[in-house]
């Protein structure tokens, strides 16, 4: 690559960094291999420079990158959490304190590698379905699918968080 | 009201570091090296080759003497960035991972040379490949022993099942596993080698899903033309 090139790759990925490297913490929940993922992005978008400069939107082209990058990680052994497109039951809690800790953050971490990645990209992004399909590689139907059970998943999930505050509480 | 984003921002906080640029260039620049001596290696060892060869035909020096003045015939060459069946079957037993960082070249065995990874195997999401090389089409996993044995994804390419081969399941190298993975893992591919011209120059699109659908990824790619894109890398 071109110094020149260098340049501007380097003021984009620095631009960039802040919302890149929290999206991918969304995606994974650690920080650690969010930073990873995003290496691992910025290197690959690093080796398709001039082609990505040449894409409709350089955005877009790294949130794909990210994506992928991400999918590929979630199948690795070693990143391997225990994942499922069904939300499990809510486990009975024995402390008051696990209540506060069940965050938004925490519900998105119950989902499958690519549902998370759904609801990144609409939610966090704040894409639209026809943009959140060409990102994964999908159809628009199979986004509006993940979407509307993801969220029927969240919502359930978050109605259950409330009743078992009112629970405690009372 | 506050954004999705902002919401979101403010549950996770800030990243406690950044990604490192300057390193991620620096690794970049090193694998461009590694690609070009790799490039320049097998033009070498071509050109060794074809000497041995030569010097070892009985009365070559007689030959090349009853040519002098002679105009020389054309001969087709095989240049050495092309992806050539071996490579593609040396791609399909190899250990492609190692092939992600030049300092673990050495470890993708099975004569895999690296800098032809990224020509040779369609993977990336919207990668370039010449239609003048072999190619493979494959999925590799690392994990545990039973948990390959059940690995079983299918490919397609524009929706046409391909028939596919897998390797035997392989123990990874005890340091790098360790050190990469935490632990003793294998690794299987599955994967199907296509000649030059197979597929039609153009956009087209690489599935690989398991019939559960628990693993399903789209690649787009694109194949050049002789002469054209990455072909004129050739």
């Amino acid at each position: 690559m071109k110094r020149v090139d260098e340049d501007e790759y380097r003021a984009y990925v620095m631009a960039r960094m802040d919302r890149l490297q929290r999206a991918a913490y969304l995606l994974c929940r650690d920080w650690h291999t969010a930073e990873d993922l995003v290496s691992v992005t910025f290197g690959k978008l690093y080796r398709n420079w001039s082609r990505a400069q040449q894409a409709n939107s350089l955005d877009a082209y790294v949130q794909t990158i990210l994506m992928r990058s991400w999918l590929d990680e979630a199948r690795r052994p070693w990143r391997r959490e225990r994942v499922t497109d069904n939300m499990p039951d809510l486990p009975a809690p024995d402390r008051s304190d696990v209540i506060d800790r069940l965050s938004l953050i925490d519900v998105l971490s119950e989902l499958s590698p690519r549902r998370r990645a759904v609801v990144v990209l609409r939610f966090y992004f704040d894409l639209s379905v026809q943009e959140t399909a060409e990102r994964l590689g999908c159809s628009p139907s199979t986004v509006m699918n993940l979407s509307s059970q993801t969220l029927e998943a969240m919502r359930n999930r978050a109605a259950a968080i409330n009743q078992m505050t009112e629970e405690i509480s009372s | 009201m506050m954004s999705n984003q902002e919401l979101l921002d403010n549950e996770m906080g800030s990243p406690p570091s950044v990604v490192d640029v300057e390193k991620v260039i620096a690794n970049e620049r090193r694998r461009v090296r590694y690609r070009r001596l790799g490039a320049a290696g097998v033009l070498a060892a071509s050109a060794v080759a074809l000497a041995l060869v030569v010097s070892a035909l009985p009365n070559s020096g007689a030959a090349t003497q009853a040519r002098v003045g002679t105009k020389p015939r054309p001969t087709a060459t095989v240049s050495p960035n092309l992806v050539t069946q071996s490579d593609a079957e040396a791609l399909l037993g190899g250990f492609l991972i190692a092939c992600e960082d030049p300092t673990t070249y050495a470890l993708a065995g099975h004569g895999v040379p690296c800098p032809k990874v990224e020509r040779g195997r369609i993977y990336d999401v919207d990668g370039h490949y010449c239609a003048d090389d072999w190619h493979l089409v494959s999925s590799q996993l690392v994990d545990t022993k039973p948990n390959l044995e059940k690995y079983r994804p299918l490919q397609s390419i524009d929706g046409v099942i391909l028939k596919t081969t897998r390797t035997p399941i392989r123990l990874i190298d005890p340091a790098y596993s360790q050190q990469h993975f935490g632990g003793q893992y294998y690794y299987i591919q599955i994967g199907v080698i296509l000649p030059p011209q197979q597929i039609s120059p153009g956009k087209h699109s690489l599935r690989q899903f398991t019939a559960d659908h628990s693993f399903d990824r789209q690649i787009p790619f694109t194949i050049d033309r002789s002469g054209t894109g990455v072909c004129a890398d050739s």
